[in-house]
């Protein structure tokens, strides 16, 4: 009795389980008519990681066999490492099984974004037998031999454009609406150069406010052209803020002039504090730019009388040319000196 | 006594029945090439374009051309010429060839001495008619090469063997220099019609004024042309200003890949964009070789057909040096550059101790194709000594077929681009011959070599900033960016394996890359330094030898182009030099950039060859 008991808790547990399972996130079609389920993985609550179980198959110079393989990719779809089954190890031609040193390169070139053979059509990989002096067709072409595991290359081949294809796209989708703080502190910690782009790229205004110290402490830390795009990604109600314009007050001089120039634009339509203002007048340079013009703009705009008094005074002394709508704009102020001023 | 009355009426019927009298026949100006190629790419060194037979081991057809003499009777022939591998060989000669007068050769075969130019005794002929029919016959099909044909029947003549003097002759007895044509009234003069020269002149025009582009080829692309076929590289549409590229999208060919068939680098396309523009006038063949200064500025440039020889010349306010060569530059006395700088010059972790002329060199690319039967190649016996240990059992010769590292880019250039064709010959021959191997290649044909090289570098002009590698490296970006470079700083260098076997003489190289991110080249770099009007686009700009490593490549400089044409626009309407320019009115300019001059709606296909470049978002 006590066994038929113990027996129906353990059937009871298990259909509990089966039905509670979480079910895949999304499936992804491969180009070659197969398909693979991506799950999430999650620690606790939260959305770790994604997964996918991939059994395609791949031929080696007309020798064909599964490949199984454990995927995993990170929450904006950057494949992270891969798994095989204990029982189904990787070969290369003629059953070969991978190698330690293969394996590791596996891992390497899943990882690598900088391949020339990932970028060839499939049919281009090898040598054709009209290309070769002796009519022999099928070796690996002489560009990509160094990238590839020599007797696998296709196998790299699938299972690269299977971490890196469609399916990146998705996790991203999948992300996207997903998207929590938790989840965005997750992908700033990411060592990676698109994990910042693709918080930009995808958060709600809501999500920029939430979030705007840690945005701004990417900006300041940001390489490239990360820091303009972000600017310019910014919703332009959060320039009114005093966190982001005491940002610009502390840091403008650090900013790169395609970031300053990108700020600018940004501050044309929100009230500017009288230090920004005034941080701003210490920027005009001597040399004729479109960012001198959008400064002398903002300063006008911004309705202190004695910065705009300042301003004239020194577009005066300096002798710095102003375009025909800040003229029209400084008219307008009534200051003294405007006539003084000579127009690009 | 008898004697000399005998002699003396003899002489005067000599007299009587022939005027001592010159004839010069250029060999470019034949009215028909037969299969005879124009190569004009050394002619400031050597003096004149000329003939080349480019067969590829197979004789080309015969050139032909009608030419009058005043006078009928014997005349002296002189042929200018060269023997091209003298200088590696001192068996057979390659490139022979005869002159043939009303369908009889001569008794002497040219091409066979004197490895530099030179004029070749080729004894006497009987000109028995006023019209005669001049021909040059190939022997070889390898690249023998006839400048000038002179027949003369004044006595104990000497033809003028210095390029100089033989220059005053030409132009004294063709009457090229009396009269120059103006050529016509421009705003901008475009000099180079490769990817730079070209994007100049579209934008230019585009922004309303009027350019003339003068292109010494018959193509234009420069080494995106079917006659160098580089493909283009690096990236366009970019940060700071992602509408620079539009124009280099819409002109670009749409399908990559070096030394391809003809078709990929779509000439017509450049062809087509250029004649569009009802504000440009295209001068092709024509060779920009003479300036007119005054003071700091270049008032005329002058330019001579490299078929016929005319000369025109250009008067214009402002001027573009895309010739690749900095040649207007140089021959309007601007400050440049040559070879690598040393580390204590820029500071520059790249840069060698010691400076140095190891510049990267120019690439004689080729391919090769099968055939249904059997093709032969001539067992040369002029070509470089080989064996299996050197033997590249190869079908097609891409970018890193490149000679000339250390030597001049302009002066030794007929020298470097030999080279690289005597290398391709060599082992061609060699693998069709007598490699172990050979019954691989039995079917093989070679098909293509270019005999325009493709160059890398050559002069650098100066310009108000110069352009260094930690500028790129540690991203100071200044605020008079304009056009980004995208591409790796990469650099080339000979190719140990190939120096081992060749040493001092590598026909190959190696690429050294570093990574940057995209950088806006400063406009300070894109105008002479001491020419007031010059600006440049192209390889030539106001960069050290390292950071040239990543500009040169022909997306990035057809991007400059771009923003030259709209920097011309400018001046011209600011009244204004480009120095001018970048001090008052750099807004237009930023506000130009930001708003492009090519057509945006058009597909991006440029989506090849776009080299590594640190994280770039794409819009």
């Amino acid at each position: 009795m006590k066994f038929f008991v113990s027996m129906l808790m353990g059937l009871t547990g298990l259909l509990t389980y089966l039905v509670n399972k979480p079910g895949p996130a999304f499936e992804i079609e491969t180009k070659n008519g197969g398909s693979f389920e991506v799950h999430e993985v999650r620690w606790g609550d939260k959305l770790e990681k994604y997964s996918a179980n991939i059994m395609a198959p791949v031929c080696e110079e007309g020798i064909c066999y599964n490949v199984n393989v454990v995927f995993n990719w990170n929450l904006i779809g950057e494949f992270i490492d891969y798994q095989v089954q204990p029982y189904d190890p990787l070969t290369k031609l003629d059953h070969k099984p991978f190698t330690l040193g293969d394996y590791a390169k596996l891992q390497r070139i899943l990882t690598n974004h900088d391949l020339v053979f990932t970028g060839l059509a499939a049919d281009k990989l090898v040598v054709k037998a009209e290309d070769t002096v002796d009519g022999y067709s099928g070796a690996t072409i002489e560009a990509i031999k160094d990238e590839v595991i020599d007797g696998a290359l296709f196998t790299c081949y699938t299972l690269w454009h299977i971490a890196n294809g469609a399916v990146v796209d998705s996790i991203r989708q999948h992300t996207q609406r997903k998207l929590d703080k938790p989840m965005i502190a997750k992908i700033m910690g990411y060592n990676s150069s698109s994990a910042p782009y693709y918080l930009i790229e995808t958060m709600s205004e809501v999500q920029f406010e939430q979030n705007l110290s840690e945005i701004i402490g990417l900006i300041k830390t940001g390489k490239g052209y990360f820091p303009k795009n972000a600017i310019e990604k910014i919703p332009e109600k959060l320039f009114g803020k005093k966190q982001m314009q005491d940002f610009l007050v502390q840091n403008y001089d650090s900013l790169s002039y395609y970031t300053q120039v990108a700020a600018l634009n940004k501050l044309q339509k929100v009230p500017l504090q009288h230090d920004l203002v005034n941080k701003l007048l210490t920027q005009i340079s001597e040399r004729n730019s479109i960012q001198n013009q959008k400064i002398i703009s903002l300063i006008i705009k911004s309705n202190y009388p004695d910065s705009i008094k300042k301003l004239v005074a020194h577009l005066s002394e300096s002798k710095i040319k102003i375009s025909e709508e800040n003229y029209q704009l400084l008219q307008k102020t009534k200051v003294a000196g405007i006539e003084a001023l000579e127009k690009i | 006594m008898k004697r000399l009355i005998l002699l003396s009426f003899l002489f005067c019927q000599y007299a009587l029945a022939q005027k001592p009298a010159t004839i010069l026949v250029e060999a470019e100006s034949f009215d028909n090439k037969g299969g005879w190629s124009i190569d004009q790419q050394f002619m400031d060194v050597m003096g004149s374009s000329f003939l080349m037979a480019h067969g590829m081991g197979h004789p080309v057809a015969d050139a032909s051309t009608t030419v009058t003499f005043p006078e009928t009777g014997t005349y002296q022939v002189y042929v200018r010429t060269r023997n091209w591998t003298a200088q590696w060989s001192d068996k057979a000669a390659a490139g022979e060839f005869q002159v043939v007068v009303n369908d009889k050769p001569l008794a002497k075969t040219f091409g066979k001495e004197n490895g530099k130019w030179n004029w070749s005794e080729g004894g006497t002929v009987k000109i028995t008619q006023k019209q005669n029919k001049l021909s040059l016959k190939d022997l070889t099909g390898f690249n023998g090469r006839c400048d000038a044909i002179l027949f003369t029947s004044v006595p104990n003549y000497k033809p003028i063997e210095d390029k100089e003097k033989l220059t005053e002759y030409r132009n004294a007895y063709f009457g090229f220099d009396k009269n120059p044509k103006n050529a016509g009234d421009f705003d901008f003069v475009v000099v180079g019609g490769g990817m730079a020269g070209t994007c100049s002149a579209i934008s230019a025009a585009r922004k309303g004024i009027k350019v003339a582009l003068i292109q010494n080829r018959p193509v234009l692309g420069g080494n995106n042309s079917s006659e160098v076929r580089v493909h283009l590289g690096g990236r366009i549409n970019l940060e700071p200003y992602p509408a620079l590229g539009n124009l280099v999208n819409e002109i670009g060919p749409s399908e990559g890949g070096n030394a391809q068939p003809k078709e990929y680098y779509e000439d017509e396309k450049k062809m087509k964009a250029v004649l569009a523009e009802p504000n440009i006038t295209l001068f092709l063949n024509y060779h920009a070789n003479k300036v007119d200064k005054n003071g700091s500025r270049i008032e005329k440039v002058y330019a001579t057909n490299i078929e016929t020889g005319e000369k025109v010349y250009f008067e214009a306010p402002l001027f573009a040096d895309c010739t690749g060569d900095g040649t207007i530059g140089f021959l309007a006395g601007a400050e440049y550059m040559t070879g690598r700088e040393s580390r204590d010059v820029y500071g520059e972790a790249t840069a060698p101790e010691v400076a140095d002329n190891l510049t990267m060199g120019a690439s004689v690319q080729w391919f090769s194709e099968k055939k249904e039967q059997p093709v032969s190649f001539p067992d040369v016996k002029w070509g470089l000594d080989w064996d299996e240990a050197k033997a590249e059992e190869i079908t097609k010769g891409d970018w890193e077929w490149e000679t000339g590292m250390g030597l001049d880019m302009t002066l030794d250039f007929e020298q470097i681009r030999d080279y690289g064709m005597l290398a391709v010959y060599s082992n061609w021959s060699y693998l069709k011959n007598r490699a172990v191997n050979k019954e691989k290649f039995a079917t093989s044909s070679l098909t293509w070599v270019a005999y325009v090289a493709g160059k890398r570098e050559s002069r650098r002009l100066k310009g108000d900033y110069v352009l260094i590698e930690q500028d790129l490296t540690d991203q100071r970006v200044y605020p008079d960016g304009t056009a980004p470079t995208s591409w790796t700083i990469d650099l080339h260098y000979p190719d140990p394996e190939n120096s081992k076997l060749f040493p001092g003489a590598a026909f190959k190289s190696i690429a050294k890359h570093i990574k940057i991110y995209p950088y806006p080249i400063p406009f300070r770099c894109l105008y002479s330094k001491n020419i007031d009007n010059l600006m440049m686009a192209g390889r030539d700009i106001s960069v050290s030898h390292v950071a040239l490593g990543t500009v040169r490549l022909m997306r990035t400089t057809g991007m400059m182009g771009e923003v030259l044409g709209m920097a011309a626009a400018i001046c011209k309407e600011e009244k204004t030099t480009p120095r001018g320019l970048y001090q008052n009115y750099f807004p237009k300019l930023e506000a130009m950039m930001i708003e492009g001059v090519g057509n945006a709606t058009l597909p991006k296909d440029q989506d090849y060859n776009l080299g590594g470049t640190l994280m770039e978002i794409v819009k």
